[in-house]
C-alpha cells in the first residue's frame, strides 16, 4: 500500500484499475499470461528486441551522420542496454516465472533500473534514467504495435495516473472509461483539474513522481474530497473506502428527486440556482439537476490545447450548441480569461515575473483587440437562440470597463451592416473580482446590468494569497471578514440600482456558505453542476429569517476561524450530512 | 598450474561524474577483442545506503553495460577487478589504465580524491 498526498481538485472517491500514462501518451497494462502462452509471448518479447534495436541502429548511423559521432553514441549505449544479457533474463523470467505480459515485464524491469539510477545522488548519472524510460518506451511501442492504447481508445473503466495530461490528450480521451485522473504535476487551476470538474470525476494533481512505483491494473482508490492517493489499499482501506462510496451514492439518488423542485426557503424566498460550465456537455449535467440556466461559461477551453486561435465560426458553433441546449433558459458567457495560469498556445511572456497580475483577462482582451472582437461577435450571432448576457471578467478600472463595451458596441454595428442574424439588445455585465472593483462599485452599477462576484480571484487579491502555494494556502479563507464585506458591499449595491447580482466561485459550491450568502441578500447562485443538488436540498430546509439571523451574528465576528467554526456548527445541526 | 589466468586489483573512479553509461559502453568496446572475462564490483564499506545497493557488491560481467553502468559507481569509490582468460594479462592492463586515465575525461581535483 502506498499513500500519496496531493490536492484535490474534484471531489468524490472512486476505487478501481489504474491505467499509467507514460510520458508518450499510451497505457502501460498488465496483463498476465496463460501458462501454455509462455512460449509464444517469449518470441514476441524477443522480436520485439530485435526490432528496437534494429530501429536504434538506423537512428544512431543517421544521427552521427548529420550531427556527429557523439550524439550517436547516445544511440550506441541503447543498443548495448538492449544486448545486456542479465537484464534479458530478468524480463524473460518475469514471463516465465511471473506469467507477467512481456509488456508488463518489461515495464517493471526496466523501471527498476531506472530507480537504481534516480537515487544515485549525482544528476549526471541520474538523468540516466530518462535513458532507460526511452528504451522501455521503445520496447513497449514494439510490444503493443497496433494494440497501443491511448486514452481515446480505452474500452473498460480506468483511473488514470499520468505526469502531467496536455489539453488534446483529455480532449479525445473516451469520457464513457474514464473514472477519475491522478497528475504528478499540476496545480488547482491546472488542466487537469478543470477537466476533472467538468467531469464531475475524483482527481488529484501536484502529488510529486510516483509513477515508477506502480503499473497498469494495480488497484488504486483516488479520494478527490482529502487529495489523497493511495495505490494497491491493505483490505481494511479497502473496505473503509467501498463502504464510503455507498453511502455517498446513495444519498446522490435521493437528491435526485430534488429535480423539479425550487429552490426555494420553507418560508417562501426563492432563490435561482445556476451552473457554471466549461465544456458544452456540461450542459447536460446542469438540465439534470435541474438549473434555471447557465450562470457562468467559461470560454478558454476554446484556446487551449488548439495550436491555432479559434476562428469566429468555432465560437459560434460551440456557443449555439449550448444555448440551444438550455432551451430557453438564460446563458451567461464570460469573454476569454486567459493569461496567468491559462495561456493560449502555451506560451508565457517572456518577462511576466508575476502572472496573476500581469497581462491576463480583459486586459488582454483590450490589447488583442482582433481575438476579443472575433468572440463578441459570435457571442452575438449565437444569441438568436436563446437569452445570453456577455460578462467581461477581472474588471478594475471604469476605464476597462467602457473600453470593452465600445469595442461590442464597435462590433454590434459591424454586424448591423452584415447579413447575419444577432441579438443587439444583448445584457452586459462584469465580474466583480478585484478588490477596486468593490471600492467603485457604486459607480459601476450605473454603467452594467449585471454583476457576478468571483469569489477565487477576489479572496486571491483581497487577502494577497495565492492558493498554489501551499505555504500560504491557508491564509485564502473565503470566511475572511474582509472578503464578506466586500460582497455585502456588493450585493447592497446591486440590490439599490435594482441589477441582478450573482455569485460563481468556488463559495458558492460549498454548503457551508449558502445559508450566509441568502441571509446576506443573495439570490442568485452559479455553482459547480454537481453542487446544485445539495445546495439545493440546503435551500429548502431553512428559513430566510435564520439566513438572515446566521448573517447577522457573522458580520459581528472579526476573524475567519471563528466565522468557519459557526458556519460548520450551524451546517452540522441542520444537515449533518453536508458538513 | 590452473588452466585459466587470473589477475585481480582494486581500481578508483577518478573522474568527475563517475561511472556513467558511456563508460560502460566504451569498456565493453574495447574488451571486444580479447579473450577475457572482466568483472566488477564495489568495495564494501563505501557507501552509507549499501544495504540498498547490495547487488553492487556482486560480481559484475563487463560485457553488460546495463549492469555495469548500475553499479552507479561514483566519483572517488573503489571498485574490484577481477580478469579471467587467455588474455588475462593484456586486458588487465587496458582497464587499469582506463580507470587511471579517469575515462578520458576530466580528473577529480586531488584534494576530492
Amino acid at each position: 500500500m502506498l499513500k500519496l498526498q496531493g490536492i484535490a481538485v474534484s471531489p468524490g472517491v472512486v476505487i478501481g484499475e489504474a491505467m499509467v500514462m507514460g510520458a508518450e501518451g499510451f497505457r502501460i497494462p498488465r496483463r498476465f499470461v496463460a501458462r501454455d502462452a509462455v512460449e509464444s509471448e517469449l518470441e514476441r518479447l524477443a522480436k520485439a528486441f530485435e526490432e528496437a534495436g534494429r530501429e536504434i541502429a538506423e537512428s544512431r548511423d543517421s544521427i552521427t551522420q548529420e550531427i556527429g559521432q557523439k550524439y550517436g553514441d547516445i544511440f550506441e549505449a541503447h543498443i548495448q542496454i538492449l544486448e545486456d544479457k542479465k537484464l534479458r533474463s530478468e524480463v524473460e523470467q518475469q514471463v516465465r516465472d511471473r506469467l507477467f505480459s512481456p509488456e508488463h515485464a518489461v515495464s517493471v524491469v526496466l523501471r527498476r533500473y531506472a530507480q537504481v539510477f534516480q537515487r544515485v545522488e549525482h544528476s549526471y548519472l541520474a538523468e540516466r534514467a530518462n535513458d532507460i524510460f526511452d528504451i522501455e518506451k521503445r520496447l513497449l511501442r514494439h510490444l503493443l504495435g497496433h494494440r497501443r492504447e491511448e486514452l481515446s481508445d480505452v474500452t473498460s473503466p480506468v483511473l488514470v495516473l499520468a505526469s502531467n495530461l496536455t489539453p488534446s490528450e483529455t480532449a479525445n480521451m473516451n469520457r464513457e472509461f474514464v473514472r477519475g485522473f491522478v497528475t504528478e504535476l499540476g496545480g488547482p487551476s491546472s488542466h487537469t483539474a478543470i477537466v476533472a470538474a467538468a467531469l464531475e470525476i475524483p482527481a488529484v494533481v501536484g502529488t510529486g513522481p510516483f509513477l515508477t512505483e506502480v503499473s497498469g491494473g494495480d488497484i488504486v482508490i483516488i479520494d478527490g474530497d482529502r487529495g489523497l492517493v493511495i495505490i494497491q489499499p491493505d483490505d481494511q482501506t479497502l473496505a473503509r473506502y467501498e463502504k464510503h462510496q455507498q453511502q455517498a451514492e446513495s444519498l446522490a439518488v435521493e437528491r435526485e428527486s430534488l429535480h423539479d423542485l425550487p429552490a426555494v426557503t420553507t418560508d417562501g424566498t426563492e432563490v435561482q440556482l445556476f451552473g457554471n460550465i466549461e465544456f458544452p456537455y456540461e450542459v447536460d449535467h446542469c438540465i439534470d439537476r435541474g438549473a434555471a440556466g447557465i450562470g457562468l461559461y467559461r470560454t478558454e477551453f476554446l484556446f487551449l490545447g488548439e495550436d491555432e486561435e479559434p476562428d469566429e465560426e468555432k465560437h459560434y458553433e460551440v456557443y449555439s450548441e449550448v444555448i440551444k441546449a438550455m432551451q430557453g433558459r438564460p446563458v451567461t458567457i464570460r469573454t476569454f480569461d486567459l493569461g496567468a495560469d491559462k495561456i493560449p498556445g502555451g506560451k508565457p511572456p517572456s518577462d511576466e515575473r508575476n502572472p496573476f497580475l500581469g497581462l491576463r483577462s480583459i486586459r488582454l482582451a483590450l490589447r488583442s483587440v482582433d481575438l476579443f472582437r472575433t468572440q463578441l461577435r459570435a457571442i452575438l450571432r449565437a444569441s438568436v437562440y436563446g437569452p445570453v448576457q456577455v460578462m467581461f471578467p477581472l474588471v478594475t478600472t471604469l476605464m476597462e470597463l467602457r473600453q470593452a463595451k465600445m469595442i461590442l458596441s464597435d462590433v454590434i454595428e459591424d454586424l448591423e451592416e452584415s447579413e447575419y442574424p444577432f441579438n443587439a439588445d444583448i445584457k452586459v455585465g462584469m465580474m466583480v473580482e478585484v478588490p477596486a472593483a468593490v471600492v467603485m462599485i457604486e459607480q459601476f452599477v450605473e454603467e452594467v446590468d449585471f454583476l457576478s462576484i468571483g469569489t477565487n480571484d477576489l479572496i486571491q487579491y483581497t487577502l494577497a494569497v495565492d492558493r498554489s502555494n501551499k505555504d500560504v494556502v491557508s491564509l485564502y479563507n473565503s470566511e475572511d471578514p474582509a472578503i464578506l464585506r466586500l460582497i455585502d458591499r456588493t450585493i447592497r449595491a446591486a440590490g439599490a440600482k435594482s441589477i441582478p447580482v450573482n455569485l460563481c466561485g468556488q463559495m458558492s459550491s460549498s454548503p457551508l456558505y449558502t445559508m450566509l450568502l441568502v441571509g446576506m441578500g443573495l439570490r442568485n447562485f452559479s455553482v459547480s453542476p454537481k453542487a446544485l443538488p445539495e445546495i439545493k436540498q440546503l435551500i429548502r430546509s431553512v428559513t430566510l429569517e435564520e439566513c438572515k439571523e446566521i448573517a447577522r451574528y457573522v458580520m459581528t465576528l472579526d476573524n475567519a476561524r471563528a466565522i468557519k467554526r459557526f458556519l460548520t456548527e450551524e451546517l452540522r445541526r441542520r444537515t449533518p450530512e453536508l458538513a | 598450474m590452473s588452466s585459466e589466468l587470473e589477475r585481480a586489483a582494486v581500481v578508483r573512479v577518478v573522474n568527475q561524474v563517475g561511472m556513467h553509461l558511456r563508460v560502460a559502453v566504451e569498456l565493453k568496446k574495447m574488451l571486444g577483442d580479447f579473450d577475457a572475462s572482466v568483472f566488477l564490483s564495489l568495495v564494501p564499506g563505501q557507501r552509507p545506503d549499501e544495504e540498498e545497493d547490495r547487488y553492487a557488491l556482486e560480481p559484475t560481467d563487463c560485457d553488460d553495460v546495463l549492469q555495469v553502468a548500475s553499479l552507479g559507481a561514483r566519483p572517488g569509490e573503489r571498485l574490484k577487478l577481477t580478469v579471467r582468460g587467455a588474455d588475462c594479462e593484456p586486458a588487465f592492463d587496458k582497464v587499469v589504465a582506463y580507470f587511471e586515465n579517469a575515462f578520458g575525461e576530466d580528473k577529480l581535483p586531488p584534494d576530492q580524491l
